[in-house]
């Protein structure tokens, strides 16, 4: 490898084989400002940030909501046949004499 | 990015608040009287919502059956001991099979006498709620492991998994 930081020849084989083909971008202006107007507007409350995404939030919400009161009412669904199982199995413990001694000889 | 944060805490807030009020809603606890005491006609009283008159038949109908139920429970501890009794002292196959014999016939005739007081309820009941009461009732006598060869012990486990097995 040569690393004469003195080649002459260097100079001119560069500017003869490296050239770099210019790109115009007709909308990098238009970008640029877009970009800076965006964070101009952004909202400086809670308040007026919620304004601005007030649709996602709503259904968000509402789904989140929709889910937990399910699972709220699923809760208290399986909870009371729980109960319920226990009292039935009570009462047929009390007239059922092999369940009774089985029962009662239950570990 | 932080507005985002705020937005899901409260939603989160907010939703976990309309699960515990929809548990609060759906739930039906147990009057303290039922869950706590050793009430074994509490089931029948919530369930089916009696007339005081019918309620009071069933209690009294149930109170005289616990004295047949308990003279059951003992034939069935004195059958089972007596066969195990047999069993341990090495007797002939001829005892053997009479203990035995002794244990199905006091099996039967104590599944026979529950499953009759409890078609007795159900006619108290009546109407739909009787026939509700036996089809919860009845497939659980059923169902337990009666004619399974018994550990000496007593230890049966019920084998009801749900209504609609027989």
């Amino acid at each position: 490898m040569n690393t004469d930081h003195n080649d002459d020849q260097l100079g001119p084989l560069i500017r003869r084989g490296w050239t770099v083909p210019a790109q115009s971008n007709p909308n990098f202006r238009t970008s640029v400002w877009a970009r800076i107007e965006a964070g101009r507007r952004l909202p400086a409350t809670w308040s007026g940030w919620l304004k601005l995404n007030f649709a996602s939030v709503t259904m968000y919400a509402a789904a989140s909501v929709v889910l937990a009161s399910a699972g709220g009412g699923y809760l208290a669904a399986s909870q009371a046949n729980r109960d319920r199982d226990q009292l039935i199995q009570r009462y047929v413990t009390s007239i059922d004499p092999h369940q009774r001694v089985a029962s009662s000889t239950a570990p | 990015m932080k507005y985002r944060w705020i937005t899901a805490g409260i939603i989160a807030v907010v939703a976990l608040a309309a699960g515990c009020l929809a548990y609060v809603c759906f739930h039906r606890p147990l009057p303290d009287s039922v869950a706590h005491a050793h009430d074994s006609l509490a089931w029948v009283r919530e369930e089916f919502k009696l007339s005081p008159e019918k309620m009071a038949q069933v209690e009294a109908m149930h109170e005289s059956y616990e004295l047949v139920c308990a003279d059951h429970c003992q034939a069935i501890a004195d059958s089972r001991k007596e066969l195990q009794r047999v069993r341990d002292s090495h007797a002939s196959e001829a005892e053997i099979a009479a203990a035995m014999t002794r244990v199905t016939s006091v099996d039967a005739q104590c599944i026979a006498s529950t499953q009759k007081h409890i078609r007795e309820i159900a006619a108290v009941i009546g109407g739909e709620d009787g026939r509700r009461y036996l089809s919860i009732v009845l497939p659980r006598v059923a169902s337990f492991d009666h004619s399974a060869p018994a550990t000496l012990d007593m230890q049966k486990t019920p084998t009801y998994d749900g209504p609609g097995r027989k």
